[in-house]
């Protein structure tokens, strides 16, 4: 048994309002989600807190912690030790735990929070009684109110005390699920699931469609996606990730369209069919990897031709950013060693060797005129096979 | 996908076991567990299976059983023979020679040793793979305490001239030790490290019919190393570490197969190899860069302007399972190191694919694979590429 519970925090913003019961049970259901499989916890709120009390001790705290740290919603927590509710077992508490900790530092305050009132000393005299009795067992440090380099904070509760001194920066957010529902386009690459790690960030739910070329794509590269799904499962709980027969359509756009427009009619028909998928699984937005520039298909023009090809809003949350700043992001989240893995993906295999980079979208559409369009599309949807992929770890 | 023939011609990655050796690997898992390094009998009798296997391997490359150190298997074999020789001789030169065509378990070898401040020569191929010997026997002098060249490729099939080479390199430097790599060539070509004049050796049991991970080392008596691997001591010290005493009678196993069945092994495979070949050399915009002097085991083919990963998969939708000589990222392709040094186009390299083969393929196979590749390339040079 351990007498450790965690505290999370979330931001001030989204508690405003009538939101935030809705906010709050998002939350808890998610936090569920996530710490299933790590043995049993207790979950309630309390004055804006969420609490979860691991109860199968101390062996299950730290990856806990680890899991907290990717719900978004939670902007911190901070691992509390519980014990009884007067200042003898408050002491003992601090000199069992936290006296290695107490070593390290040189100065230090005491922060009380009393929330049950009727606890006969008042904050003050709290904060009194115990930062003398941890100077006169810690002589080497000095009280500094302003800029201490440790706060030892005491919490009265309405059944216990805790006692706490970090916290530890999570990952913010809205919890998933409080603002709606989004269908990602995720290739094998590298920006498609941080783009749907950004958008999950904002509390959209998310699902995914993969292009599925076989056989000019293998096995390997679809294994590499649902590892990619896995890892954004990690933020987004479990993902739905539909998977399109894609080698008909590329094989008739190969035939049948100009080769400076391959890649934007794929593209097109990539966003055509994302759009009937997300509605059929009512998802109201689309996500994509683009960044301006980056590629022959994602300039100013291209983009354009893109989103030319579908009603629904699409959501490209790294437009604006760098390579670079995309990897930071992908390491981040654990997924660039994935996504870097060797396999042709659908993108890579019909490549033109001179793509249009200022296209006109009259020009794509004529280019897609010898195409069975609705022909093609209705039988890549009624082909998609739907797997629900689980976080692995 | 909906296909039940399978066709495995990946057996220069992997060969398929041998029954008797899966049967093997079990009686001993079963009825010799013990340590063979344990006081008592149970660990005796372990012990003398493992004896039993190093003489038998021992005789098969003519060496003595006092010669033979059992691995985990190639890779292993190569580091340890490598960095064991290299670093125990340092005071007596600096200088290694190799070749551009060698497998990387070999290759990161010496660019280790590079760091460590040694100077690596890296002897050029002809456009049959085959070594520049004559560029080796230039670099070597005084200061060259190794030549390290693998006896056949692995990608090409290409055969090495070692015993003539070790021969030359001896008589210029007497002194100067030569490796050889002999992983896709022992169980299949005859080795006599007598004749051959080789001083190390590394093989691997999965390359002719046995389990995986396990190999050996052959290092001549009055060679010394200083191993990287340390431990309980096992195998005189050059390898710690318990001995898979399964593994090492399934290695045993495959070599008994393999010793009686070499030479009509390499004719049964010698008629797939020309059929498949013959058949590559009908369809247009092909390479065949496997030679008829290589060996027999391994073809290794280009489809001009294919990409070898797409082949491959076409392939495997109809159930025949092979290599692909490059590998492919999303913005470039990594061609093959081997083909490279070959001279291949990068066209031609980006479309190779090695079939590689074992006395399990039968012409039969053959036929079938042909037929496939007459159908399915046309298709896809025209689709994917050949407008």
């Amino acid at each position: 048994m351990s007498n450790k519970i965690i505290m999370c925090r979330y931001g001030e913003i989204i508690l405003k309002g009538l939101n935030r019961p809705k906010f709050e049970s998002a939350l808890t259901k998610n936090i569920k989600e996530a710490l299933e499989g790590y043995g049993e916890v207790n979950i309630w709120r309390a004055q804006g807190i969420t609490y979860v009390e691991p109860l199968e001790g101390d062996s299950q705290l730290k990856k806990v912690v680890e899991k907290l740290k990717c719900v978004f919603g939670i902007v911190s927590l901070t691992i509390a030790h519980k014990c009884e509710k007067n200042l003898e077992s408050i002491k003992q508490e601090i000199l069992n735990s936290f006296t290695d900790e107490i070593k390290a530092h040189n100065t230090f305050k005491v922060n009380a929070k009393r929330a049950d009132k009727k606890f006969p000393y008042k904050s003050p005299q709290i904060c009194d009684e115990i930062g003398g009795f941890i100077l006169e067992n810690f002589p080497h440090l000095k009280v500094d109110v302003n800029n201490p380099s440790l706060a030892v904070t005491v919490e009265i509760r309405d059944n216990e005390a805790f006692v706490h001194t970090q916290r530890v920066k999570c990952s913010g957010g809205m919890p998933v699920g409080t603002n709606g529902k989004a269908m990602l386009l995720l290739s094998g690459g590298i920006d498609s699931p941080v783009a749907g790690y950004m958008i999950a960030k904002r509390g959209v739910k998310l699902e995914a469609v993969h292009f599925f070329s076989y056989p000019y794509t293998g096995e390997r590269a679809k294994d590499k996606v649902l590892k990619l799904a896995s890892i954004v499962a990690k933020y987004n709980g479990e993902i739905k990730v539909h998977i399109v027969p894609f080698t008909e359509i590329q094989l008739e756009i190969r035939e049948k369209c100009p080769e400076e427009h391959l890649t934007l009619v794929m593209r097109r028909f990539m966003m055509q069919i994302a759009e009937r998928v997300a509605k059929s699984n009512n998802c109201q937005a689309l996500v994509t990897g683009e960044s301006i520039g980056q590629v022959a298909s994602q300039t100013i023009g291209a983009l354009n031709v893109t989103n030319d090809s579908v009603n629904t809003v699409v959501f490209r949350p790294l437009i604006g950013m760098d390579k670079e700043e995309i990897v930071e992001i992908s390491r981040k989240i654990d997924a660039f060693e994935t996504s870097i893995l060797p396999y042709e993906d659908c993108c890579t295999v019909f490549t033109p060797r001179h793509p249009s980079t200022k296209p006109r979208v009259e020009n794509v559409v004529k280019s897609q005129q010898k195409l069975d369009i609705d022909r093609l599309i209705d039988e890549a949807v009624a082909g998609v096979e739907t797997l629900v992929i689980k976080s692995e770890d | 996908m909906e296909n039940h023939i399978d066709i495995y011609m990946d057996n220069s990655a992997t060969t398929r076991p041998y029954d008797e050796v899966c049967d093997t690997v079990l009686d001993t898992m079963k009825n010799f567990y013990a340590n063979p390094s344990s006081l008592h009998n149970l660990g005796k009798y372990a012990e003398d299976k493992v004896s039993e296997a190093r003489r038998f391997i021992a005789k098969m490359i003519n060496a003595s059983e006092d010669e033979i150190y059992f691995t985990s298997g190639g890779t292993e074999s190569d580091n340890i023979a490598i960095l064991g020789y290299c670093r125990k001789n340092k005071r007596r030169g600096n200088k290694i020679i190799t070749t551009l065509v060698e497998h990387p378990a070999v290759l990161e070898c010496y660019k280790k040793l590079e760091e460590e401040g040694f100077e690596v020569f890296y002897a050029p191929v002809f456009e049959n793979g085959v070594v520049d010997t004559d560029a080796i026997l230039k670099e070597v002098d005084e200061n060259t305490i190794l030549v390290s060249v693998m006896h056949v490729n692995n990608e090409t099939g290409a055969i090495m001239p070692i015993g003539e080479i070790s021969k030359s390199v001896k008589t210029k430097n007497p002194n100067c030790a030569f490796f050889t790599d002999a992983v896709q060539s022992f169980g299949k070509l005859e080795i006599d490290v007598e004749t051959q004049n080789i001083d190390m050796l590394s093989s691997s049991a999965h390359k002719i019919g046995g389990p995986n991970g396990v190999g050996y080392i052959y290092i001549m008596k009055k060679i010394r190393i200083e191993t990287p691997v340390f431990g309980g001591g096992q195998e005189k010290t050059i390898r710690s570490g318990t001995h898979n005493v399964a593994g090492i009678m399934g290695f045993l196993k495959a070599c008994e197969i393999k010793k009686n069945s070499m030479d009509p092994d390499r004719e049964k495979i010698k008629e797939i190899k020309k059929y498949i070949e013959n058949t590559v050399k009908e369809i247009p915009h092909t390479k065949i860069n496997s030679t008829d002097e290589g060996l027999e085991y391994i073809l290794n083919v280009s489809f001009e302007g294919l990409k070898s990963e797409v082949i491959l998969h076409v392939l495997e939708s109809n159930g025949i399972y092979v290599s692909s000589g490059s590998a492919c990222s999303s913005k470039k392709v990594h061609t093959s190191h081997v083909l490279d040094a070959m001279g291949l186009k990068k066209k031609e390299a980006e479309g190779a694919i090695r079939f590689s083969f074992s006395a399990f393929n039968t012409i039969d196979e053959a036929k079938y694979v042909a037929s496939v590749l007459k159908r399915e390339i046309p298709i896809l040079q025209k689709t994917v590429n050949l407008r």
